[in-house]
């Protein structure tokens, strides 16, 4: 325990700024499907309940970060980040607004699904990690898809999201992606 | 304090100073704010958007224009806020959820559309005397929608106080745009 109560402030900032930071890192390896950054953010028995799925993280992660034929794209957006730290512990929730496009039956639609992430967190070697997340929806709403991709102004937006190693974030940030 | 917790507490001032100007780039385009929107960028810096890439000098001037004159609205919300520094420089991704209207061109059927829109921006960031400013930022789209507009300024709706492109904007009434 550290004595000077600036430096426990201090760490307090930190630890706030790298959970916050690890959020962002959750909801970029998931919209770009990467495995290996999705996988970073769990504790090695962290554990998922997501409704669909509950179990182990890293079990989780490989189904959401394998392709499958129904969802095309997701955009996780977050906001409320909500974090009381205690030690190498830490609660939080966050808010999630998640648009995805779903292909079904030969449709796109688009599935909006408003909720939060229930978390706890640990330090396990020095790194903020997710131990335990439950989603919990507070509401959704879908709409048949009427994205723009061709013309108009959307047309003249050249770089586009993926959901692989092609995506323009790993070119910005490298191996700190 | 030591050196190390000063560096640590810098490191966090220059995340929360870079933090803030990302706030200011959307208070000055929903605004229509062109000195604002300067002021977040270096005079030498550039901007991919696809709807204009160059210089992003140029880009604010043309930039704001533009918004007011193809946007009946626009409204911008940025969160995901991630920031790697690198001394006196910093690359950045943030998220930014919005929500547009627009008059649709006869050819396309005329009407008014709403266009909520998810994009990515990926910037550079530089220090230089002291004040973060982007030396680029590229626009990435993940997604969109158009749809009908169903706005209305009737009933309850007519009792808000609503946002507005200039200096009337309540904002600068509060002292936090000047």
């Amino acid at each position: 325990m550290d004595q000077n109560p600036d430096i426990a402030l201090l760490e307090e900032l930190e630890a706030q700024r790298d959970l916050h930071n690890l959020n962002t890192r959750y909801c970029r390896g998931a919209d770009r499907m990467d495995a290996e950054m999705l996988g970073s953010v769990w504790t090695r028995d962290a554990q998922v309940d997501c409704g669909a799925f509950k179990g182990p993280a890293q079990e989780f992660t490989t189904a959401v970060t394998t392709p499958d034929a129904v969802r095309e794209r997701s955009y996780h957006a977050i906001s409320n980040e909500y974090y009381e730290v205690d030690g190498d512990t830490a609660r939080g929730e966050v808010y999630l607004i998640a648009i995805s496009t779903l292909v079904e039956n030969g449709s796109k639609n688009d599935q909006w699904i408003g909720g939060r992430y229930l978390d706890t967190y640990k330090r396990e070697d020095g790194a903020w990690k997710i131990a335990t997340r439950a989603f919990v929806m507070d509401w959704n709403m879908n709409k048949p898809t009427t994205a723009v991709w061709d013309e108009g102004l959307f047309g003249m937006i050249k770089l586009r999201g993926t959901r692989d190693r092609s995506d323009p974030v790993y070119a910005l940030l490298g191996a700190q992606a | 304090m030591s050196t190390d917790a000063s560096a640590r507490i810098r490191a966090l001032a220059d995340e929360q100073a870079i933090h803030a100007q990302m706030c200011h780039y959307i208070q000055a385009i929903d605004r229509c704010d062109v000195e604002l929107l300067k002021s977040t960028f270096h005079p030498d810096g550039s901007v991919i958007f696809g709807v204009f890439d160059g210089n992003a000098m140029d880009f604010c001037a043309w930039d704001i224009p533009f918004i007011r004159d193809n946007l009946l609205m626009g409204w911008h919300r940025v969160g995901n806020i991630s920031i790697v520094l690198d001394g006196d420089r910093a690359m950045a991704e943030s998220y930014m959820l919005g929500n547009a209207a627009a008059a649709l061109p006869a050819e396309y059927g005329g009407g008014v559309i709403n266009c909520p829109d998810g994009l990515r921006y990926h910037d550079v960031w530089e220090k230089r005397d002291g004040t973060w400013r982007m030396f680029s930022r590229k626009l990435i789209m993940d997604w969109n929608a158009c749809w009908p507009f169903s706005g209305s300024t009737e009933g309850i709706y007519a009792s808000f106080d609503t946002g507005r492109r200039d200096r009337s904007d309540p904002a600068y009434a509060l002292g936090i745009l000047r």
